[in-house]
């Protein structure tokens, strides 16, 4: 009986500092993310935090420069034509993504605008690639 | 004018809701051998006669392009959409089906085609809108000039009154049920 409240004793001073590092690291990551998460803005966050498949693509192709015409073959290609962007809705989505700051317009080659991702499309294309990693990963463990 | 065999007008009234009806009017007559040239006035469609094909017709509403037209023109142009010509707002392409690998659209997800109603929106009903609190500002301070106005004034500003009351409603339940329309598919 006496060891076994001893053992207890023993036990619960062992996990008490060991709960009290968890809650310092969970507050520490919180607060990151809260930190994080502030720096982009509210309406940012509601229209691309997740993102349409069209806005994830475009980010995505525009990694590097292209055109809206260029980012449609593009999709086309790396998704074996399953997906074909129409042009109503890359224009729009071109148009609402450079003013919201997430691309910048670079120049224009034959009457088409070339673009290019800016430092916060990067970040908005980060966030959504780890939600559909983590997507991906949860279809994984339930197969 | 009259028709004659190589051309044809139809008056067709489209309200501000209903360009997926116009769109399918104008494949209808493609399919009959009739082409679109030109649109004008409150809604006078002006065919020529073509050999009968199915073309899919489609109608953007976007003042972005303003400034960038050629820019604009050119990606519906990349994709195999050829631009007609732009009527109160509206731009009009179109493209043969036999172009397309099943039905194509100039959007190809709800979120683009929601933008395009709610342009629409803003772009012709916050007008009538801003011009119906203008009648209504002008009724008060002509009441308050002259102190009493006639029953005829009066009548007809509640006639524009309800008008406009009936045309919003309707105009409203045609967005609404647009969107439900996009929201259901």
């Amino acid at each position: 009986m006496q060891d076994t409240i001893e053992e207890n004793i023993a036990l619960m001073s062992n996990l008490v500092p060991a709960r009290i590092k968890i809650t310092e690291v969970l507050t520490l990551a919180w607060s990151d993310r809260l930190k994080g998460e502030n720096e982009m803005d509210a309406h940012i966050r509601k229209v691309y935090v997740p993102m349409t498949e069209t806005g994830f693509y475009i980010l995505l192709c525009l990694r590097e420069e292209n055109h809206g015409y260029g980012i449609v073959q593009k999709v086309e290609a790396l998704t074996q034509g399953q997906i074909k962007l129409s042009p109503g809705t890359m224009y729009g989505s071109l148009s609402k993504m450079e003013k919201d700051a997430l691309i910048e317009f670079v120049r224009e080659e034959e009457k088409r605008k070339i673009y290019k991702i800016t430092e916060l499309g990067t970040q908005v294309l980060d966030l959504e690639m780890k939600r559909i990693e983590r997507l991906y990963r949860n279809i994984q463990e339930v197969r | 004018m009259a028709n004659n065999e190589n051309t044809k007008k139809e008056y067709k009234y489209f309200s501000i809701t209903m360009w997926k009806e116009e769109q399918e009017y104008l494949r209808k007559m493609h399919k009959k051998g009739w082409k679109l040239n030109k649109v004008t006035g409150l809604g006078m469609y002006y065919f020529d006669k073509c050999e009968p094909e199915d073309v899919v017709y489609q109608l953007d509403y976007n003042k972005e392009k303003d400034g960038e037209k050629d820019e604009y023109i050119q990606m519906f142009k990349d994709c195999g959409w050829e631009y007609m010509f732009d009527f109160v707002g509206y731009s009009y392409f179109r493209k043969p089906a036999s172009h397309m690998d099943g039905d194509e659209e100039i959007f190809c997800d709800d979120d683009s085609r929601l933008d395009m109603m709610v342009r629409v929106f803003k772009g012709r009903m916050v007008p009538l809108i801003v011009i119906f609190c203008c009648l209504i500002l002008n009724a008060a301070l002509q009441t308050n000039l002259h102190g009493t106005f006639s029953v005829v004034v009066y009548g007809m500003i509640v006639f524009v009154l309800i008008l406009y009351v009936i045309l919003f409603a309707v105009f409203g339940y045609q967005f609404y049920t647009y969107y439900r329309s996009v929201k259901n598919k």
